[in-house]
Formats: structure tokens, C-alpha cells, sequence
């Protein structure tokens, strides 16, 4: 019985200890601070992935400005989750939206590989509403003379804004610039061409529309300052940008030619000239005579 | 033992006169060694001609030849509503379907022959120097850039970003073969090639580069870069040329087979019968008659646009398959001009599939409509006289109703079904959609139609994978 008692002690004891040992190493071992009982996470050990995806995608619009089609160039990717900025998602391959209205929208893209590792692109899409006509109306300089010249006044003078370069003689001669003269028509001042004058008007127009047909028109009058019978001419012209008179007329894109001679200095006429843009968005009025005086005024020009 | 002396004194004899350098030095007369080549503005030339033949491509059933322009038309039409194959089977029918896999053999070989065309080019501008005669030097040089300039454009419309070769290079300079740059820098080395040309060449050749072919190609590739202004002047520099020097064919059957005529600006020359000048896409477009049973087959939704707008082109462009009357075949390359008969398999003369139809790349056609797209530039319609003009000389051939100027428009959408019907199974649809901001909205309603797998990201090719194996981790794939 004694004997009995002490075996049963013994296995107590042994017990107990097992116990006591088993506690210990299941309090021990879930302590991350021993180093060779750490977590072995899943991922240790495993490879990077090599080929991250990398989210990337184009914007373009459609007939409706509002609606927009966006095609995916991601790269090693295969899943994809749209954001457009709006409250709008999406998960296929190509996203499109239709905005609600003119805005700035943030429109991102999160393109995911099966290794979960994802990439993100966002790119800022400005809707707009397409102008209704974007066409380009350039303002004349000094249209109507109004400054006078440098004698006349002391604010400005309308001839600068009508000068060509300098490389550019009619003939030869060294003095191009126009004359002003006294107007009846409307205003103070006129332009003015001699007899037999070498000078002539030159106005650079830039910021045209291309292929736009326009209207430019004037008001003229001759000066039958010879007497004779020969008809003077006024010539305007739209031209293409030239430095040297003798390029004048390869580079005429329109033309007019007027002939006339009225004794009466006073009588003005309503000239106008249609011209298309073509190719360029720069152009020049141009004008000069032949033969009999001239004078212009109120140079006007307007789209078709 | 005297004897043995005698031997060895003959012996040494020998070895030694034999040891005279000119034994062991012969010069090479039956092999020609491409480092030592290029002496003489005779080899520089041949090497000139050695572009064009790269773009002819081989006229082989083996897969691992380039065969160029010749299947183009896989990579192109038959990736636009224009057409598909008859049996939708195999590797030629994941074009239309919008299922290219990047193991493709055929987009493989277009992108390897184009590169090769793109080698060959830097071959002569690599040896420019030993051209004596410095006009002949610079008339090499702009052949040379437009010709990379056109394999270049032909590539970065399917392919996307791509490897940058503007020189011979290594096989050790993996750093450029692999990279794949940006389409603008792509687009750079274009304009400024075609810019050497314009400057560079006359309008001497049909079949090899001309200033007409280079100035017209650059418009396009403004159209594309959507700098319009720049394509109207160089529209307008080709049709303002004296009459006569290009125009219009009065029959439009003519203009494809009565070759290198006044509406020619640049085309891809082909012999008849000779294995290595002949193609084989006319066979190929037939049912049975090349190795396939038809491919660049008309799909219905292109039937019904020539029936509205086709006029008389129509007739010339396609027919009915004579031997499975509810396919449509494209009649535009009859073999040699040859319709096969009744069954449209008997030829009277040669083997079909050796067929000399050259490829027609640039036509006067297509320089006025890119005309009237320059004009038209981002807007919707125009009613310039000028563009008016341009539109009716080619409604005016098909015998259909012409615009009135001063009252009438063109709207885009009309000038698109234009191109369509006049351009039709030339390899410009696919192209012409894209520019024109329509590809998406139109391939993907044929995509839902057909029950393809169109996603906007298939507007470009895949890089063939076994460049992106030998890439070794650099170059990256398409989406």
C-alpha cells in the first residue's frame, strides 16, 4: 500500500513536471523575441515578384464630349478596377465613362497581378464642352487711319501698323510708307497714294483659321489729280508673308483690281475682296496703285 | 641512313618554300565577306535594291522566311470590319476575332521582316561613305530614310512602342534591340527621314522611293500626329505638280492592273512566275487556289457600304465566290488579272500563286482624300471649295453624285465611308478608324455582332513572344 501510494506520488510528480515543462514551452514559444522561434510567415523564404504589374492606360473622346473610352496598356496585369472620378467603376479590361457634365475628373486605374501586387495610374481628364466654332477673326491695326500721321498727332501714327519690312522696296525706291489725308468719309483721317507713287499699305494678319473663307472690306476713292483720260488703278491684295517685292505675285492668295477716275474727290465706294485661307494663318492686306491717286478707309474683315 | 638525310634535307625544303605567304594567304574569290563589301558606289546601290526586296518579302510556304508585305493583309484588313477569313479556323482567324496570342507566327513574321527592311536600310546608310558622287550619296540616303521611315510607320501603327534601330548595331547591343521606346520618339525618327527624302529625291521611280511617295507618306503620318495644317501643304505640293505628272485613272480597274501608271506615287514591284520576285496574297485572297481556303474574305457589313456608296468600283472591288455563292471574295488582285474562270480556280496561264499584281502603297486616290481630311483637320464637316474639289475627282470616277461647291458639305463620317469604298482591301481600314477616333466605337459593335473578343487594347499587335524571350526580362508585352 505504501508502495502504492509512492508510485501513484512518483506520477504526480512526473506529471506535474510534464506539465509545468509543456506550459513553458507553449509560453515560450509564442514569444516572437526568440530568434529561432519566430513566425514563419508563408512568404518567407518566397521570391519577389519579378514582374510587377505596371497600370497604364490612353484617353481619347468621343463624338459625345462627354462620353470618353479609355484603353488599358497595362503591363504583366490581369485584373482592373476603374475609378472615374465620378462614382463611376468599373472591372473590364478597357474601361469607358460617361461623365455627367464639364468638370475635372480623376480617373484612376488599379491593375492587379495573381500575386496580388497592384499599380495604380491616375490621370486627370478635363471635360469640356467642343467650342461651336473655333474659328480665328484678326484684328486690323489702325482700320480706319484714325491716328493720323506723326505731324497730325501726337498720340501715334496710323502708317506704322500699314509698314512693310524693310527689305521690301516697291521699286527700288527707299520710302514705301503711305501718305495720310483728310477724310470726309467718316472719320479725320484717310490713306493716301500719290501719282506715280512707289509707296503702298502692308498689314500682317496673323492668328487666322486655316481654310476659312473670309470677307475683308474698304472704302475707296480716286483722284483725278492728271486730268487725262487714263484710268488709274487701285490694287488690294491678300498675300502670303514676303520680303522682297518681286515675290508679290507668286505669293497673292486673292486679289482686286479696281479701275476708275473720278473728278469728284469726295465720292467713296464700297470695295470688297473674298478670300480662303488655305494653308496659312498668317496673311497681308496689301495695296498700292497705278497711274491715279487713292484713298482707303474703314478697312473691315469679317468671316463668311 | 644518307638517304634518310637526302629526305629530310627535301623535306624541309618543301616545308619551307611552302611556307611562302601567298600559300597560306589566298584571296577569297568565291565568297564575299558583307565587311569587306561596300567599296564601290556599284555595291552601295545594290544594296539600295536590296530594301525594296526585303519589303517584297519571300514568296515561300517556310515559316521562317520573311515574307514581307505579302501578309499584311492578316495584320491589317482582316483586323477591321473589311474582312476575315472563310473558315475562321487556325492562326489567321485570330485577327478577326480579336484573339491574337502572342505565339502568332504571322505577327511574328511581319514584325521580323520590317525590322529586317529597317536592317537592310541601315546597311546603306552605314556605307554612304565610300559613294563617290555626292548627289548619288544623298539620292541613297533619302531612299534609305524613307524607307526605314515607312517600315516604321507601318510598325508603330500595330506594334506601339518599339525598339529604336537607327543604325546598324551588335547583336552584343541587346540594351537597344530590347527597349521599347516611345511612340513619339518613333515618330520623331519618322518625320525627320521623311523630311530627308522630300528634300533628297525626284519623281523618277514608281518601285523605289520618290519625292511624291515621301511627301505623301508624310502627310499621313501628320494626319495621324493630327498636324493638319502640315499635311494640306503637302497635299496640295503633289496635286498643285504639272498635270500629267500624277492623276487619276479614267477606269478603276486599270488603276490596279495596268501597273506603275500616272496614279502610282509608290508601289511594291512584283514579277510574275520567278519564285523570287513573285507573291503569292492574289492566290492567297482565293478559295483553294494559294495554300489557304481563302482568307481576306469581305464581310457582310462591307458588302452593304459598297452597295450604298460603292458606285462603279464596286464591280472591280469584289464578287461573289463562284465555287460557295454566299462568300465574297475580293476581286481587287485576281491573280495576274486572271479570274480563275467560272470555278474561279482554272488559270490559263501560270501558277496563280506566282502572281506579278504589284502592291500598291500611296495612290493620287489617297492623296486627294488625305487632302480633304487635312482640310477638315479636327472639325466635324467642311465646305471648303478646295476640299469640295479633291472629293468629287474621286466620286466623279466611281459615277456618284458629286458635292455642289459653294452649297454642299462633307461631313467626316462621308469621308470616311469614302476611303472605305475607294481604298477597300488596300490595307488602310483598320489604320483609317483608328486616326479618324472611330475604331473603338466601330470595332467593338462588330465585335458584339460577331461575338469576337474586341477590347480597345487590341488595337495593337502583340510583341511576337520569342522576342520577349530572347529579351531576357527586358522587353514587356503588350497589354
Amino acid at each position: 500500500m505504501k508502495n502504492k501510494l509512492k508510485i501513484i506520488t512518483t506520477f504526480h510528480r512526473s506529471i506535474s513536471m510534464s506539465l509545468m515543462v509543456l506550459t513553458l514551452f507553449l509560453m515560450s514559444s509564442c514569444d516572437p523575441s526568440l530568434s529561432g522561434l519566430e513566425y514563419d510567415l508563408p512568404e518567407t523564404n518566397s521570391k519577389a515578384d519579378e514582374n510587377p504589374p505596371e497600370a497604364n492606360f490612353l484617353i481619347s473622346v468621343t463624338k459625345n464630349y462627354l462620353a470618353y473610352t479609355f484603353a488599358n496598356s497595362s503591363t504583366s496585369s490581369t485584373d482592373y478596377i476603374w475609378d472615374y472620378g465620378d462614382g463611376n467603376t468599373s472591372t473590364g479590361v478597357d474601361g469607358s465613362n460617361t461623365f455627367p457634365g464639364e468638370g475635372t475628373y480623376v480617373v484612376t486605374l488599379t491593375a492587379t497581378d495573381k500575386l496580388g501586387v497592384s499599380s495604380t495610374k491616375s490621370v486627370e481628364v478635363i471635360v469640356v464642352m467642343p467650342p461651336v466654332s473655333d474659328k480665328l477673326l484678326p484684328i486690323i491695326q489702325e482700320p480706319g487711319f484714325d491716328l493720323g500721321d506723326a505731324n497730325g498727332a501726337p498720340d501715334g501714327d496710323s502708317r506704322l501698323a500699314w509698314t512693310a519690312p524693310s527689305t521690301m522696296d516697291k521699286i527700288g525706291t527707299n520710302n514705301p510708307l503711305i501718305a495720310i489725308t483728310s477724310t470726309n468719309l467718316s472719320e479725320p483721317w484717310a490713306a493716301k497714294i500719290d501719282v506715280d507713287s512707289d509707296r503702298f499699305g502692308y498689314q500682317e494678319l496673323s492668328e487666322m483659321s486655316p481654310n476659312t473663307d473670309y470677307v475683308l472690306t474698304f472704302w475707296y476713292r480716286f483722284n483725278d489729280k492728271t486730268a487725262d483720260q487714263t484710268d488709274g488703278s487701285l490694287r488690294v491684295s491678300m498675300i502670303k508673308p514676303i520680303t522682297l517685292y518681286s515675290e508679290l505675285a507668286t505669293n497673292t492668295v486673292a486679289s482686286i483690281t479696281i479701275n476708275g477716275s473720278a473728278d469728284n474727290e469726295k465720292t467713296w465706294t464700297k470695295g470688297t475682296l473674298e478670300f480662303n485661307s488655305g494653308t496659312t494663318t498668317t496673311l497681308v492686306i496689301f495695296f498700292d496703285n497705278e497711274v491715279e491717286e487713292i484713298a482707303l478707309d474703314n478697312f473691315d474683315l469679317a468671316i463668311k | 641512313m644518307k638517304h634518310i638525310k637526302v629526305l629530310v634535307m627535301l623535306l624541309l625544303g618543301i616545308i619551307i618554300i611552302s611556307c611562302q605567304s601567298d600559300f597560306l594567304e589566298p584571296e577569297l574569290t568565291s565568297g564575299v565577306v558583307s565587311a569587306e563589301y561596300y567599296t564601290t558606289t556599284e555595291e552601295v546601290e545594290t544594296a539600295v535594291i536590296n530594301m525594296y526586296d526585303g519589303i517584297q518579302g519571300v514568296n515561300s510556304t517556310n515559316t521562317d522566311d520573311n515574307h514581307g508585305i505579302q501578309i499584311e493583309f492578316y495584320v491589317t484588313e482582316m483586323r477591321s470590319d473589311n474582312t476575315r477569313t472563310k473558315s475562321q479556323e487556325g492562326e489567321a482567324a485570330q485577327f478577326e476575332s480579336y484573339r491574337v496570342a502572342a505565339t502568332n507566327g504571322i505577327v511574328s513574321d511581319y514584325y521580323a521582316s520590317f525590322y529586317n527592311v529597317i536592317f537592310r536600310a541601315n546597311i546603306v546608310l552605314d556605307n554612304l561613305g565610300v559613294v563617290t558622287d555626292p548627289s548619288k550619296a544623298a539620292a541613297f540616303e533619302s531612299e534609305a530614310k524613307f524607307v526605314r521611315a515607312y517600315a516604321y510607320f507601318n510598325l508603330v501603327r500595330l506594334f506601339g512602342d518599339l525598339p529604336l534601330v537607327d543604325r546598324v548595331i551588335s547583336r552584343f547591343e541587346t540594351d537597344i534591340q530590347f527597349t521599347r521606346v516611345s511612340t513619339d520618339k518613333i515618330y520623331d525618327l519618322i518625320i525627320s527621314d521623311l523630311g530627308t527624302a522630300v528634300t533628297g529625291l525626284d519623281n523618277t521611280y514608281k518601285t523605289r522611293a520618290s519625292k511624291a511617295a515621301a511627301q505623301g507618306l508624310l502627310a499621313k503620318v501628320y494626319l495621324t500626329r493630327g498636324e493638319y495644317l502640315k499635311a494640306q501643304v503637302l497635299c496640295e505640293s503633289i496635286i498643285s505638280l504639272s498635270p500629267g505628272t500624277f492623276g487619276l485613272l479614267d477606269n478603276y480597274n486599270d488603276v490596279f492592273y495596268t501597273e506603275r501608271h500616272k496614279e502610282i506615287l509608290f508601289a511594291i514591284g512584283f514579277t510574275p512566275s520567278l519564285t523570287s520576285d513573285s507573291q503569292s496574297f492574289s492566290a492567297e485572297m482565293m478559295n483553294g487556289v494559294g495554300r489557304t481556303s481563302g482568307v481576306n474574305y469581305v464581310t457582310d457589313d462591307a458588302k452593304a457600304i459598297f452597295a450604298q456608296y460603292g458606285g462603279n468600283r464596286t464591280q472591280y472591288s469584289l464578287r461573289t465566290d463562284p465555287s460557295q455563292t454566299t462568300q465574297t471574295q475580293v476581286a481587287k488582285y485576281f491573280p495576274n488579272g486572271d479570274s480563275g474562270g467560272s470555278t474561279g480556280k482554272k488559270f490559263t496561264e501560270g501558277d496563280p500563286t506566282l502572281a506579278g499584281n504589284d502592291w500598291i502603297v500611296l495612290r493620287y486616290a489617297d492623296v486627294l482624300l488625305m487632302h480633304v481630311e487635312a482640310i477638315m483637320g479636327a472639325g466635324t464637316e467642311t465646305n471648303t471649295d478646295a476640299a469640295l474639289t479633291s472629293f468629287n475627282l474621286i466620286r466623279n470616277r466611281a459615277a456618284m453624285p458629286l458635292k455642289t461647291i459653294g452649297v454642299d458639305k462633307i461631313t467626316k463620317q462621308e469621308l470616311l465611308d469614302e476611303r472605305r469604298v475607294e481604298l477597300a482591301f488596300e490595307n488602310h481600314r483598320l489604320f483609317d478608324l483608328i486616326r479618324f477616333g472611330e475604331a473603338e466605337s466601330v470595332l467593338s459593335a462588330l465585335s458584339a455582332a460577331n461575338g469576337y473578343g474586341y477590347t480597345s487594347s487590341d488595337l495593337l499587335l502583340p510583341i511576337p513572344q520569342n522576342e520577349i524571350n530572347i529579351s531576357q526580362g527586358v522587353m514587356k508585352q503588350n497589354p
